[in-house]
């Protein structure tokens, strides 16, 4: 007899390498339009119907991530939160879409359905269809294996769920060339059969085969399977290969030359399309994020370092010493205080945070003056009894005129990206962010907990702008 | 946390022992026998999905997009197999226990078939009433008067004893899957 026992918990890894190898991709495509994407290509894409903020598609991808790994949510003190639920997912997808200004609708008909992405129709089709074809695809590689399809070598279409208008998949199966098997025209084919990949709306051969259909796979073992002459003894079904890291390129030998020119027009510099191959860009979600929010910050940076230079020009001394360190002022001197500020106005405008704040006296309303208008579409510079502020229409959660309040009461500090309302509640520790000569550029308080978590985000927001390394410490 | 179920043969096991041995290698009959075991338990999970809600709530299909769906073959060694749940809900279901919220400060259990799988704050006009129970602290009342959660600061589940097959029913498939294998070796050979 053998033995059965439950023994650790583990994730499966292959659910975990399919949506972790995935790029979110932003795209005005709608269902239809993604169809006609190769597959290999779409198949390596965390997109959704007409969902262009890449911030979106990532934040949601990062969620599913989460649960596929088995992790628990992790809340702001550090602490460990619930495993993600379904509704969970939902409630905070809408909330971002609503912030983001994401919204699918073609019009007003639209709101509420499976169009509209901050529908709960839509966002819990989402969470179904990634957890459903993330997992389905690691049963699916496992059993590309020789002893694995040896013992059960063919599989069923079966409905898993009723729907109260089911599809037709006896049509869909016939129409595919598939067989009906028993008294019941049961709708069996061997697992290497490339059925399974025709009666796929998204052309892979694990399900989901469509959304929301109800529809799953049982398998059919071998003496069954030859019973019923789906295979003969003497016949073994073949392991399938697909590999998504492969997949991250895929084929153009049979597309039209108008369709390689769409792909081009579409994703824009998304994709490369070289010689017969074309291919993401971004190898991993995180790099598609960061890629753009590189691009936004190196150009947001320029433009503000150049306003603040007008209106608080570099002494001879400052000037002199930046000569000498290739240009980069010293990050105590003027220039370089005004540096790090165009750093983190750069941060704002690209959503990495919602706010930047300084308090410059008489130099806020020249300042603002002189960004106002050049740090892209969204982007407000307020300045307010000389403080100055910047910030994304769409990513700040509270009127400009309660930010302000919050500053001055010392309350700003969750929009500021210190994760933590207040920097010098009791507890909190000091983070210091160096550049790579040990130069302090910027500092603040947070909680112990995640003082880590949000040094490397502000570090970051410095290195995206400039493109050097900045070091994050905490002092504990 | 959540499960992984190992079909493992045991040098002791009376049977078996004799069948290693004839065997130069015995990963085949592990993965004949894996699978079996992650047929009989998606199975299982497929008869548990079509039960109907016991508040006669909307199917959520739970045991059969949480549980089946994250059920898999996936290890297969030479004296073992590793079936796995991936569903951190599993684990509740099979031993039950206490939930305690760990983001807000109550659970906001469904009153309602509305309420149903669905978070509170999809909901414009819910406000608090608190009520006097030894377990329910509060509930979330609609404009109309109507409660639509109840607010307690932990449930306590029992087990479902049903979560998992009957005792020996998976022994019985895995050993009934290892015959055939052999069956099919001796007919091949």
């Amino acid at each position: 007899m053998a033995l059965i026992d439950l023994t650790t918990p583990r994730p499966l890894a292959e659910a975990v390498e399919s949506l972790s190898g995935k790029t979110p991709i932003g795209a005005a495509l709608r269902s239809a339009d993604w169809a006609r994407v190769p597959a290999e290509l779409r198949e390596t894409a965390f997109f959704s119907s007409a969902v262009e903020s890449a911030r979106f598609l990532q934040t949601a991808q990062d969620q599913l991530l989460d649960l596929v790994k088995l992790q628990r949510r992790r809340l702001a003190d550090g602490g460990e939160g619930a495993f993600l639920s379904r509704a969970r997912f939902i409630e905070e997808l809408q909330a971002l879409a609503q912030r983001l200004g994401v919204d699918t609708r073609r019009d007003a008909a639209d709101t509420g359905t499976l169009a509209d992405i901050r529908s709960e129709a839509r966002l819990g089709m989402i969470f179904d269809i990634q957890t459903q074809r993330a997992a389905e695809y690691a049963r699916w590689k496992v059993e590309q294996d020789a002893d694995v399809l040896d013992a059960f070598p063919a599989q069923e279409l079966i409905r898993l769920e009723d729907r109260r208008v089911p599809r037709k998949w006896e049509r869909r199966w016939q129409a595919a060339g598939g067989r009906g098997y028993g008294p019941l025209q049961r709708m069996i084919a061997r697992k290497d059969d490339p059925i399974w990949k025709t009666i796929s709306r998204f052309g892979t051969p694990w399900p989901p085969f469509d959304f929301n259909s109800g529809m799953g796979l049982e398998d059919i073992s071998r003496d069954e399977a030859e019973a019923l002459g789906v295979i003969a003894p003497a016949e073994r079904a073949e392991p399938q290969n697909i590999e998504f890291n492969q997949a991250l390129k895929a084929s153009v030998r049979g597309l039209s030359t108008k369709m390689k020119g769409a792909l081009e027009t579409i994703f824009t510099d998304q994709i490369t399309l070289a010689g017969e191959e074309v291919r993401w860009n971004s190898q991993t979600a995180h790099e598609a994020v960061q890629s753009r929010d590189r691009k936004i910050s190196q150009a947001v940076a320029g433009r503000a370092a150049e306003a603040f230079r007008a209106v608080r020009p570099a002494d001879a001394g400052d000037a002199g010493r930046a000569a000498l360190q290739g240009g980069i002022p010293p990050a105590d001197s003027r220039a370089g205080i005004d540096r790090a500020y165009a750093a983190q106005v750069a941060a704002s405008a690209s959503g990495r945070k919602p706010l930047f704040h300084e308090q410059i006296y008489g130099d806020a309303a020249p300042v603002a003056a002189a960004l106002s208008g050049k740090l892209g579409t969204g982007v407000e510079v307020r300045a307010i009894d000389g403080h100055l502020y910047a910030y994304r229409t769409d990513t700040l959660p509270v009127p400009i005129e309660e930010a302000h309040r919050l500053s001055l009461t010392g309350q700003n500090g969750e929009l500021l990206g210190f994760g933590v309302p207040t920097m010098f509640a009791p507890g909190n520790v000091q983070v210091l962010l160096k550049n790579a000569r040990g130069e302090i550029v910027g500092g603040f308080r947070a909680r112990a907990a995640t003082a880590e978590e949000f040094a490397a985000k502000r570090a970051e927001d410095y290195a995206l702008a400039w493109n050097e390394p900045i070091t994050a410490e905490v002092l504990r | 946390m959540s499960l992984a179920l190992a079909v493992r043969l045991e040098r002791s096991t009376p049977g078996f022992d004799g069948v290693r041995a004839e065997l130069k290698q015995s990963r085949a009959l592990m993965a004949a026998m894996g699978k079996r075991a992650e047929k009989e338990l998606r199975g299982h999970f497929l008869k548990k999905n079509a039960e109907p809600n016991r508040k006669g709530f909307p199917r959520s299909n739970f045991w059969s997009r949480r549980i089946r769906a994250n059920t898999a073959l996936s290890e297969i060694g030479a004296d073992y197999a590793v079936v796995t749940i991936a569903a951190p809900e599993m684990a509740q279901k099979l031993f039950g226990g206490k939930i305690e919220p760990k983001e807000s400060k109550y659970l906001a259990l469904p009153a309602v078939a509305e309420a149903a799988g669905r978070s509170p704050r999809l909901f414009a006009d819910l406000h608090f009433e608190p009520r006097r129970g030894a377990k329910v602290k509060g509930a979330l009342v609609d404009a109309s008067g109507k409660t639509i959660y109840l607010l307690a600061a932990s449930v306590t589940q029992n087990p479902d004893p049903t979560a998992l097959p009957k005792a020996g029913v998976l022994e019985a498939a895995c050993a009934d899957e290892g015959l055939k294998f052999l069956a099919r070796r001796a007919a091949r050979a």
